[in-house]
């Protein structure tokens, strides 16, 4: 009798301590070997963002500008272009955007004279694509008082084309996106515009009834964003309106290019402040249809909209469809949209750490990256107040904030998140009023790291120390009949562990580029079984397995034109 | 998304553990010995500890959601908690019932036209979820109106954001679809 009682006690509490232990979330590990190291100023960074302020709060002020991973001069490594703002009336300095050349040693050189990116403007976003399909990476920054397209001339120089280009965008750009909408094998543009704001229509605003304070976007009126349709020849063509994607209402900060409704054909999706955001379907001839009401993904839970900044999109769960990232205002928490694949997405945020981690912070940049490459997206989020004095009148809300980093828990099969911010290191973990963000693997090891800007203040160089501790395959495409960057194709990779899939794309984040190659984290698989690549063109390529830790250059006719090895850890 | 963090429950049901120990024991027949006496307890209270967690992981909504809805049935703001939980857990029908409860309440209630909505579209009604849409058009609050009435407001400091003959908004003209439920109609008749 004893020993049964013995026995039946033992197991009970076994199994308790097992239950309570499941429901308490414990268990979950993540890598604890990988942090983000500031390596600003020993690669030589040293751009300081000027956002013009001196007083009068206007409110392009408080939107700081962005940052491109770019190849600028063809040396096949990630150069850097920081956008930069200026100051309202002359003080006497010139306030450039910044060219820094990759040294290929872990540092830059700032290559910004003489490159013809010297241009003195409000500058905001930028936009990287190849829209003349001749090899180079071209440029588009959005500026407050007219946008500007540079085509690049090779060897890190490039040419003022904006008048010649047809392009004719003066209405307060922000982010921007090439996507060949029509599938033409030419790049398009389009640029998000924010609201109607010029320094003598400048409203007054004040916390306190006392003293002028920034003025929030309700303020002012919306204004329509743009699509500009490639002629060829450099010709451009504002087709907005013929399109369906003029909305004098909206006011536009994020750009997403996505095929959401796994069509084949780009879609895109608008984050708007204070306004809904906007998912526009394409219809394959030329035209989009608004459904980002129906689709779940213009307000928040409570129907509302929010302030919605930088957006993202990737499959975090490994569906075969791409979901959606948008970060918020203070006190709105992220958006994590997963795509149900009906038409309908459903916001995880606030069920998740997500959510929980997010709700006080004011989210500019924002991206999926797989920094710890096991295979799962992985989160990024900028943050940073735009009211220095928010935490007078809201104590939990600080100006200044620090970034966000989401490991995606995917091995255990489940959409999980675990917040990792704190593990990344005390610089990664310092309060910045940050802005623009990307990603790139500037060190050629293998891993993404992350440069972040900061509204008037300096930009910040990250590097992933140890995320290449698990195996990785990186792709540059080379596009033949569809357009030169690939910007578009879709990238499915086979390996032990798995599927996964991605999508070359241009925007994202918050008024920045990250580098157009894909790297695939495969954790702890060699090889890579197979790759399929499906071009916008719609030529389908299939190419067979291939060792992991390589960097590959993949032509859409010739398969596998280039291999190389990291070049440093 | 699974749920991450069950950690104020386990403590609860730890304490409730000890208390059903303590119980038993407190009554147990002096006959058995001590030791087997504490053993066959502690088994118990485990037992009776792990089928509530099993029923408490079973309930689609949190604890203190059912409790406050158990007192106050028709608190819109708990209803409309549940119905936003039940579509997380992608229970689509489930949370209609729900919904039904605030229109009862307030049927021009925007948040829950908007989860109906979302919900509709969950379960595939492209109809419903249409004219739950229009609804949310006809009544949520139009974003642009401070941009749209800034002038007036500071020409005139009484006006306001609803007192604005300037007023462009893009209202839904309500056209009574015959598929429309009782409650719905009687929204459109309140509205016009």
């Amino acid at each position: 009798m004893m020993r049964y009682l013995a026995a039946f006690g033992g197991v009970a509490c076994v199994a308790w301590v097992a239950a309570v232990s499941t429901m308490a979330g414990a268990g979950i590990v993540a890598p604890t070997s990988i942090t983000f190291t500031d390596v600003t100023a020993q690669a030589g960074i040293t751009f300081v963002h000027n956002s013009g302020r001196a007083g009068q709060k206007f409110l392009p002020e408080t939107l700081g500008s962005g940052v491109a991973w770019f190849d600028a001069d063809g040396d096949g490594w990630p150069d850097i272009l920081f956008i930069n703002s200026k100051d309202w009336t002359p003080r006497g300095r010139r306030s450039l955007p910044a060219l820094y050349r990759n040294n290929h040693d872990g540092t830059f050189t700032n290559i910004t004279a003489g490159s013809g990116l010297d241009v003195e403007m409000y500058g905001m976003g930028v936009a990287i694509g190849d829209y003349d399909n001749d090899g180079r990476d071209d440029v588009y920054i959005t500026a407050l008082e007219g946008d500007h397209l540079f085509h690049n001339e090779g060897h890190g120089k490039f040419r003022d084309v904006t008048k010649a280009s047809g392009i004719d965008n003066a209405s307060f750009g922000t982010s921007a996106a090439w996507v060949d909408y029509d599938r033409d094998g030419k790049l398009d543009l389009f640029v998000a515009n924010y609201v109607q704001w010029s320094a003598k229509g400048d409203i007054w605003c004040s916390l306190d009834g006392a003293t002028k304070s920034y003025c929030t976007p309700e303020s002012y009126k919306g204004t329509s964003s743009k699509l500009y349709h490639n002629l060829g020849n450099g010709k451009f063509e504002d087709v907005s309106k013929k399109a369906g994607i003029a909305d004098p209402t909206s006011k536009s900060l994020g750009v997403a290019v996505l095929d959401y409704n796994g069509d084949g054909w780009p879609d895109l999706f608008i984050t708007n402040d204070t306004q809904p955001n906007k998912l526009y379907r394409n219809n394959r001839n030329g035209t989009f249809t608004e459904e980002g009401m129906a689709a779940g993904v213009a307000f928040g839970e409570d129907g509302v909209a929010r302030g919605a900044m930088g957006v993202d999109a990737a499959d975090y769960d490994r569906s075969g469809r791409p979901d959606l990232l948008v970060g918020n205002f203070s006190n709105q928490m992220l958006g994590l949209y997963h795509n149900e694949g009906t038409g309908l997405f459903v916001d995880e945020a606030p069920s998740s750490t997500v959510g929980r981690a997010s709700l006080l912070t004011l989210t500019f940049g924002a991206f999926f990256f797989d920094y710890d490459l096991d295979g799962y997206p992985d989160i990024f989020a900028a943050n940073g107040h735009i009211e220095e004095e928010i935490g007078r009148v809201q104590p939990k809300v600080q100006y200044k904030e620090p970034p966000l980093l989401f490991h995606n828990v995917g091995e255990r099969g489940k959409r999980q998140f675990e917040n990792v911010t704190a593990r990344m290191g005390a610089a990664f973990n310092r309060p910045v009023v940050a802005r623009g963000a990307a990603y790139a693997d500037y060190d050629h090891d293998g891993d993404l790291d992350i440069v972040v800007t900061t509204n008037d203040g300096p930009a910040y160089l990250f590097r992933n120390d140890g995320g290449n501790r698990n195996n990785w395959i990186c792709m540059r495409l080379v596009g033949r009949k569809s357009n030169r960057d690939g910007i578009g194709a879709v990238v499915r990779v086979t390996s032990k562990s798995g599927k996964q899939w991605n999508m070359v794309r241009s925007g994202s984040s918050y008024c920045s580029q990250s580098d157009l190659a894909l790297t695939f984290g495969l954790g702890s698989d060699s090889t890579v079984d197979a790759i399929e690549i499906e071009w916008p063109s719609g030529e389908k390529q299939k190419l067979g397995g291939t060792a992991a830790n390589q960097f590959l250059t993949i032509d859409e006719t010739a398969g596998i034109v280039g291999k190389s090895r990291p070049g440093r850890n | 998304m699974s749920p991450e963090k069950f950690g104020r429950p386990a403590g609860i049901l730890l304490v409730l553990l000890l208390v059903n120990t303590a119980y038993i024991a407190a009554f147990a027949s002096p006959t058995i010995s001590c030791m087997g006496n504490g053993v066959l307890h502690l088994a118990l209270g485990v037992t009776l500890a792990i089928v509530l967690l099993w029923l408490i992981r079973q309930m689609p909504l949190p604890g203190t959601l059912f409790f406050t809805l158990g007192m106050y049935p028709r608190d819109r703001v708990a209803l409309n908690q549940a119905a936003r939980i039940l579509f997380l857990q992608r229970k689509y029908a489930e949370a209609l019932k729900y919904l039904d409860r605030i229109c009862d309440v307030d049927p021009e209630d925007l948040q829950m036209h908007y989860t109906r909505m979302l919900h509709l579209r969950g379960l595939d009604d492209a109809a419903g979820a249409g004219r739950e849409q229009t609804l949310i058009q006809r009544f949520k609050a139009q974003e642009s109106a401070q941009a749209i009435t800034a002038k007036p407001r500071l020409l005139s400091p009484e006006n306001n954001n609803e007192r604005q003959q300037i007023h462009d908004h893009e209202s839904v003209p309500l056209n009574v679809p015959a598929s429309r439920p009782k409650r719905a109609l009687v929204v459109a008749g309140g509205a016009q």
